[in-house]
């Protein structure tokens, strides 16, 4: 029975004679407005420009999550390539101070030998030349002898030149010889002294007169020498420098271009789909102070119990590195909660109305005390003739409420995955931006109180439960997800998670609602 | 939903000036019929006619056509004169209604005789908060707790207010017949 009819006659009559008009208006004019109304309203809805308002923030949040992935990925990669840089470069840059070092250390090295190699190759010059002159001296006297005893033709001094001791071209020869080849890292390749410009024994006068005249023989080693001397230390360098070039090109390989191609191929943007059942649940925080101790009891008799629903989503993420990515997305999902009410009734069979069929009807308003509001319901039960209730009968109508929420969810989340090729465990947190889709509650089972009463219909007259719920949330998400893969691209997903809501849903009168869902996913990822 | 609401609606939705005219002339008549109730005169029942059709344009997007249009027009009609009630006036004054009895019989044949303009006009007499928690009462439907809800009163403020309402239209009435 709507309570509301009015049965009071001043009601009634104002009601029908109010209701009752037709659409038309009176002849008098009393009923319509003047004409200028539409103008004004017209004018009204020119100036504000009357347009379907778009829901900007959904968009924003779309717009801001999918910014926050391409700076956190511009951020993470630029950080990583520095860093991979600057550890090359210190890298590099001790290997050339050793390098560096090492050449330092040869060509002090190589001056201090150089050096002592020109002391002897001079002092062994001066010493044959000291020879050379005391043998001309000899010579000389040992002719003046023989021409002044008539011995110079067949003596010592004369024709038999062979006899004489080839001492000073020996040791000239033996000592620039042995000088050149005592020189380090010097090729006979490389010297652009001519054989015969040393020393030669078939030409030693001609030779030994060229040296002794211009000291070639000494300036030609010593040129050799310079030449040696300055171009040694290149040579070295150059070889190690060779050396080490390709052995920093071979670590550069390893370490960087390596490094960047494994990098390059573990990142890298991937998407996924997926659906979803989810168990919603709420978790209702009041301040006992505030609530009545009868609404307290009812609201404690309640049982409440979420109920798996379906879902699903979208996802699409950036692989960081090996282990870390980020991923967001669009999710859908939808929150059930079943409370069992019990209500005391009692039967007023004054409100009773026979039917056409000849069984009696009596509408019966219940009212369902939740924690967030009530429900109310009108429902009818019907009886036979035959079984007739008595009045003021007490008895209890236990009743099942069935709250929906759907959701609109955009998920930011970090994930740190471990594992091999074939098969990936990830551990999964982040925040969901919540938006509420839409929200209903029913009265899904009303059990009739006695064996010979019967439920026949009920209708929801008042649905206070819903009123003052927020249009969004943020909620916590934490959850882990299993990749076993499937081909080179593809992997299937397995992914159990769960969420609350940081800020309550439901906030009045000291009452507080945070809905929370646990979520089993099941889909497939494609990396690209 | 009718099938000519359909189309008005479509044409309302596109900003089409010509079904936006035909919507309005089409509930004019019904919906100034509320405004007059709870207005105190005409030109104020006007005022809220008007608030009314702009906020009925500019949330027509809202409507699920779950039930007829003229319902939910009545609706946000309603809503909107409850609104500027509010905004102009003190809702619940304090007025003192001497010599009330809710035992003073209402006689059924002289209320028989009184029209629709004449009920609505002794309504318009009526002080604010009686007026529209007998509109919202009687003729809405609506529960004390929900007017209690929207207008943000006790319940019991809701159900005094009906009383104080109904006897002094029994009394404004019994005047009418010694007059």
């Amino acid at each position: 029975m709507d309570k509301n009819l009015p049965k009071d006659p001043l009601e009634e009559f104002f009601k029908k004679s109010l209701e009752g008009q037709n659409e038309f208006p009176s002849d008098d004019g009393w009923d319509v407005p003047s004409s200028n109304v539409w103008d004004r309203v017209e004018e009204d809805i020119q100036s504000t420009a009357i347009v379907r308002p778009i829901n900007y923030w959904k968009w924003a949040t779309l717009a801001a999550s999918v910014a926050l992935l391409f700076f956190a990925y511009q951020w993470t990669t630029q950080n990583q390539q520095i860093e991979e840089l600057t550890t090359e470069v210190n890298k590099n840059n001790e290997q050339i101070e050793n390098v560096k070092e090492l050449l330092e250390n040869k060509q002090e090295e190589l001056e201090a030998t150089i050096a002592g190699q020109n002391s002897n190759i001079i002092n062994n010059h001066q010493s044959i030349e000291n020879e050379e002159v005391a043998q001309r001296e000899k010579s000389e006297v040992t002719q003046n002898a023989t021409s002044f005893s008539g011995e110079n033709e067949n003596g010592i001094g004369g024709k038999n030149n062979e006899s004489l001791p080839n001492i000073p071209t020996r040791n000239t020869e033996n000592i620039a010889n042995q000088n050149l080849e005592n020189i380090p890292f010097v090729k006979k390749d490389d010297t652009n002294i001519p054989k015969e410009n040393i020393v030669a024994e078939n030409n030693f006068s001609t030779d030994l007169d060229k040296i002794n005249s211009d000291n070639s023989m000494e300036v030609l080693i010593k040129e050799k020498l310079k030449e040696d001397v300055e171009i040694l230390p290149n040579r070295i360098f150059t070889t190690e420098s060779i050396v080490e070039e390709e052995k920093l090109k071979t670590n550069f390989e390893e370490t960087v271009i390596l490094n960047f191609d494994q990098n390059k191929s573990e990142r890298g943007f991937y998407a996924g789909v997926y659906g979803s059942r989810n168990l919603g649940k709420r978790s209702i925080c009041a301040d006992e102070s505030s609530i009545s101790q009868t609404r307290i009891d009812k609201i404690r008799s309640i049982q409440e119990k979420g109920s798996w629903t379906t879902g699903g989503g979208i996802k699409l993420g950036f692989q960081i590195n090996k282990n870390w990515s980020i991923e967001s997305g669009l999710q859908y999902s939808k929150s059930e909660i079943v409370a069992r009410h019990r209500i005391q009734k009692q039967y007023d069979a004054a409100t009773e109305v026979q039917n056409s069929g000849g069984d009696f009807e009596n509408e019966i308003a219940l009212l369902l005390i939740t924690p967030m509001g009530d429900i109310e319901s009108d429902v009818t039960l019907t009886r036979t003739a035959a079984n007739p209730v008595a009045d003021q009968l007490l008895f209890n109508i236990p009743v099942r409420s069935n709250q929906q929420i759907s959701f609109l969810e955009i998920p930011i989340l970090a994930k740190y995955s471990f594992g091999d090729e074939r098969f990936r465990l990830g551990l999964k947190g982040g925040v969901l931006a919540n938006f509420i889709l839409g929200s209903d509650v029913k009265i899904t089972a009303v059990e009739a109180p006695l064996p010979y009463l019967r439920h026949r219909r009920n209708r929801i007259s008042n649905k206070t439960e819903l009123k003052n719920l927020k249009s969004t949330t943020i909620n916590w998400l934490a959850g882990i997800e299993a990749e076993v893969k499937i081909n080179d691209s593809m992997y299937f997903s397995f992914e159990p998670s769960f969420s609350k809501s940081v800020s309550p849903i439901f906030e009045k009168n000291e009452v507080e609602m945070y809905p929370m869902m646990a979520n089993v996913k099941v889909g497939v990822n494609y990396l690209f | 939903m009718e099938h000519s609401d359909n189309i008005l609606l479509k044409g309302c939705l596109k900003g089409d000036r010509n079904a936006q005219k035909a919507l309005y002339e089409k509930f004019k008549v019904p919906m100034f019929r509320i405004c007059l109730r709870y207005a105190n005169d005409r030109a104020e029942a006007e005022d809220m006619l008007q608030e009314g059709f702009v906020k009925v344009f500019s949330d027509l997007h809202q409507f699920r056509a779950e039930g007829p249009l003229g319902g939910w027009i009545r609706r946000v009609t309603v809503n909107v004169a409850l609104m500027q009630i509010r905004k102009r006036k003190k809702l619940f004054s304090d007025v003192e209604i001497e010599n009330l009895s809710d035992s003073v019989t209402t006689d059924e044949d002289i209320f028989a005789e009184m029209n629709a303009k004449a009920l609505t006009r002794i309504i318009q007499k009526l002080p604010t908060g009686y007026r529209v928690v007998f509109n919202m009462y009687v003729i809405e439907g609506y529960s004390h707790k929900e007017i209690a809800g929207k207008l943000d009163v006790s319940i019991n403020t809701s159900k005094s207010q009906l009383s104080k309402a109904k006897a002094t239209l029994r009394r404004m009435l019994e005047k009418i017949i010694v007059e």
